[in-house]
């Protein structure tokens, strides 16, 4: 079954588009594996550095309390009660605000909670307050908390808004405080050194990182509010009372979860997004690294990078589609090859399939020829037989293959035949064998048998072929033996045929001639004697010479009509279209006028034709009217009507001629037609009986038949047909 | 009209006495040289054999020829009259006995003036020699000599 070129292209290209998708899928599988890798990688890095901003910044202020802490002027102070010490202690604290420009306010507050210095900052300047703006902050709870600590703790407050005077600062000002205890000389608690960290400057340490590649970076404070984020109202709600539900734990409780397991570092995954956490609490690294009680309390942070998926699936994009270009290129690349290798494959199949038929289409041939077909090659050896050949030499085709074509030829040709052969193989051209020569096969068991051999040349991949198709002519040798042995005897016979002709010729001449001679004496004699001697010759003797010459003319008549018999008999038919109607007219009016007075009517059938020869059928009408005057129109019997026509008898159109005369005995029919044959007294219808038999004869000749009907007294009717 | 003979060429000898019978009984009375056969005809019409030395010059009226004849038959000695320039002119009747002999003869073309057929009814054959006579002896003019 030959595949179509649509299905060969499909073969070839299905494959190929598997392996070529599956070879890009898992490509971009691992591309996106080293994406993700790469991606992960960056968000931890993200993280990382911005829990170390975050960190080293905290740990930079925590350092800058150590040094307000350990300031001499405020030990001084502390020791002596020095107002000017105390002032020292305020410029100091107004130049360090100056130099660092995030801490808005730098207090010192006594053991009891009442600020004694205060330096603020705010829009780009700094100033010390009055002592009549310094407030008691012995109610806020980092005052209190701080006013606990031993020496060396530190304080810092959660991460909020500031609020003045019981309202949240307008614009909003992030802040964390970190607070130090201050102990005397003597070991006593004297109060506490608060700075008010600006939060926006620790948030501008992570802002950096949100830029690279729509990356978000949440901070989340331990109960799960934003400090940090995209969205601003989620901001800070845990300060206003309104939005205690804008929680992480509420708008995003895959990724509080991982916050609640208290892993402080974790990345996943959640509804395609790429999570980056880190837990940490700011101070206690610090603390940690350095000597001495650390940090008392430090708020726990969340650090979050948000990568969401449309980030990623934008970063994947130009892979997707470049795989997919690539794929598309090579598809179709696949696809136009596939279909040139199919329709090759195609084209193969059919030349394949061509030579493969023609080949079956030669051995059938070979097979089916009614020769005996023997292919030789150059050299003379048999390539090829049919099995035509195998039955006519009587030998297997295996014995015939390879051997010389001698082989098939009686011994004595042999010798010959090398030297006709490679003659032929000379000059080689489609031609019979050995022309005019009796050429011979022989069989396995040596029998020979004549053949008629065609040669022709054939080229091939091969080389050239000599074809020679044999056929075994014993039959036709034979019968044209036959043939001839025939045609011979059929001249010989002819011959003999001839001889009897011109003897019959020869024998009618001299019937005509010799036969009637002594007749013409007997009657000329006759008559000279009845003329010359009619003194001595009575009344008696009279009659018996007048019968003497009846009688020979009478023969001589009987020899005229069995001349014409005769002659019509060896007469040639001279075939033409002949006017019988036209024919019977002219008999009619002959025979009309031979005996005038004569009361008889034809009635003659106009436009009658048919093929024949003229002479003789005239021959036939005349016997046939004829007869048909001479037996009616006599005595009463009928009316003397006569006719001529044609009919429809037995089947066939059969001419006919009818009278109404004295008519004969059907028991007598079989005698109509014999010559010399009558039905009637000679004395009353004189006649020689031959009539019927020329026309029977004339009749036969041209094929037809003629046969008669008849009753005694009621007519006859004759029929005829050509 | 009287003179020239008429020359009979028959064989058979009572075919031969009807016919000079007949002749007399039409009142023919020219002299009538018989041939008994094609060879005889021929030496007197060209004066050799028995007729040697016969004066040539005096050619039949007519010549009346039978066709079976021994020795040469009658379309040879048609043939040879014919042939020659001196009786190439003689008019010639044939006598046949049959239609097929007139049919024989037509065949030739070997021009034959005039037919008779010998009929067996002697009675007719005087009809004939009667027409025959008045025809070549009377009406038709033979050419000159």
């Amino acid at each position: 079954m030959p595949k179509s070129l649509a299905a060969r292209t499909a073969l070839i290209l299905l494959p190929l588009a598997v392996v070529t998708v599956a070879v890009l899928y898992v490509f971009y599988r691992s591309q996106l594996e080293a994406f993700e890798t790469v991606v992960r990688a960056d968000e931890k890095n993200a993280v990382e550095i911005g829990e170390h901003r975050l960190t080293a910044q905290i740990s930079a202020i925590l350092s800058d309390l150590r040094f307000l802490t350990h300031l001499q002027l405020l030990q001084h102070w502390l020791d002596t009660d020095d107002p000017a010490a105390l002032d020292g202690v305020a410029r100091n604290h107004l130049a360090f605000a100056q130099e660092k420009l995030v801490f808005d306010q730098v207090r010192f507050i006594d053991a009891a909670g009442r600020e004694i210095v205060r330096a603020d900052y705010r829009d780009g300047k700094t100033r010390i307050l009055a002592p009549d703006e310094l407030q008691d902050k012995s109610d806020r709870p980092y005052v209190r908390e701080t006013l606990r600590l031993e020496r060396g703790q530190v304080h810092i407050s959660p991460f909020e808004l500031n609020v003045e005077r019981g309202a949240i600062e307008r614009p909003l000002r992030p802040t964390i405080r970190f607070a130090t205890p201050v102990f005397d000389r003597s070991g006593r608690r004297r109060g506490a050194i608060i700075l008010n960290y600006n939060g926006e400057d620790l948030l501008d340490r992570i802002r950096p990182l949100e830029s690279e590649h729509a990356r978000q970076i949440w901070l989340v404070n331990e109960e799960g509010y934003w400090l940090h984020g995209p969205n601003p109202d989620d901001l800070w709600a845990f300060m206003y009372p309104d939005r205690q539900d804008r929680t992480l734990a509420c708008a995003h409780p895959d990724v509080w979860r991982v916050v609640q397991d208290g892993i402080s570092n974790a990345q996943f995954f959640a509804d395609g997004d790429l999570y980056t956490v880190a837990l940490f609490r700011p101070g206690v690294r610090v603390s940690t690294e350095t000597s001495g009680p650390g940090v008392a309390s430090s708020p726990l942070w969340i650090l979050v990078s948000r990568m969401p998926a449309a980030a990623l699936a934008a970063r994947t994009a130009p892979l997707q589609r470049g795989l997919a270009l690539i794929g598309g290129v090579l598809l179709v690349v696949f696809a136009a090859g596939s279909f040139l290798l199919a329709r090759h494959g195609v084209n193969r199949a059919a030349a394949e399939r061509t030579v493969r038929a023609s080949a079956e289409k030669f051995r059938s041939l070979l097979e089916s020829a009614p020769d005996a077909v023997v292919i030789a090659d150059a050299q003379g050896r048999i390539a090829l037989v049919n099995a035509q050949s195998e039955r006519l030499f009587g030998r297997p085709r295996d014995k015939m293959l390879g051997q010389p074509v001698e082989m098939l030829v009686p011994e004595r040709f042999r010798g010959r035949h090398v030297g006709h052969r490679t003659g032929y193989a000379k000059a080689p051209q489609p031609r019979p064998m050995g022309a005019g020569l009796e050429l011979f096969g022989l069989r396995a068991d040596g029998t020979e048998f004549p053949v008629a051999i065609s040669l022709s040349p054939v080229e091939t991949e091969e080389g050239r072929l000599f074809v020679a198709n044999i056929r075994d002519v014993t039959e036709q040798r034979e019968s044209r033996r036959r043939v001839e042995e025939l045609s011979e005897r059929l001249e010989r016979d002819n011959a003999a045929l001839q001889s009897v002709n011109s003897e019959l010729e020869a024998f009618s001449y001299s019937v005509s001639h010799d036969l009637r001679a002594p007749l013409r004496a007997i009657d000329g004699f006759s008559q000279a004697l009845a003329e010359d001697c009619a003194d001595r010759l009575d009344e008696a003797g009279q009659k018996y010479l007048r019968r003497t010459r009846q009688a020979a003319q009478r023969m001589g008549v009987l020899i005229d009509d069995l001349l014409k018999l005769a002659r019509i008999t060896r007469a040639e038919l001279a075939v033409e279209d002949v006017d019988l109607s036209a024919l019977a007219d002219d008999v009619a009016r002959e025979i009309a006028e031979g005996a005038p007075g004569r009361r008889a009517a034809f009635s003659i059938a106009p436009s009658l034709s048919a093929r024949g020869d003229p002479r003789l059928l005239r021959v036939v009408i005349e016997n046939l009217l004829g007869n048909a005057w001479k037996f009616s129109g006599r005595d009463g019997n009928g009316a003397g009507r006569i006719e001529f026509g044609r009919t429809d008898a037995n089947g066939t159109s059969a001419y006919y001629v009818r009278d109404d005369g004295v008519g004969f005995d059907m028991a007598y029919a079989g005698k109509l037609f014999g010559a010399f044959q009558r039905l009637h007294d000679a004395r009353e219808y004189p006649g020689t009986g031959i009539g019927l038999a020329t026309a029977q004869r004339v009749i036969r000749k041209h094929g037809g038949a003629i046969w008669a009907e008849s009753e005694v007294g009621k007519g006859a009717t004759f029929y005829f047909t050509l | 009209m009287a003179g020239k003979p008429l020359l009979l060429v028959e064989d058979n000898p009572d075919d031969e006495a009807l016919t000079l019978r007949a002749f007399k009984k039409n009142n023919i009375s020219n002299e009538v040289i018989v041939a008994r056969d094609g060879a005889e005809a021929l030496d007197y019409l060209f004066g050799s054999g028995k007729h040697a030395g016969r004066d040539t010059s005096i050619l039949p009226q007519v010549i009346l020829l039978d066709l079976k004849l021994p020795k040469l038959d009658g379309i040879e000695v048609l043939r040879r009259i014919r042939a020659d320039k001196r009786t190439q002119t003689v008019p010639v009747v044939i006598l046949t006995s049959s239609k097929e002999e007139q049919d024989l003869m037509n065949g030739y073309k070997l021009g034959c003036n005039s037919y008779v057929r010998k009929p067996v009814n002697f009675d007719e054959f005087l009809e004939a020699a009667r027409q025959l006579g008045l025809y070549w002896l009377l009406l038709n003019e033979a050419p000159p000599a």
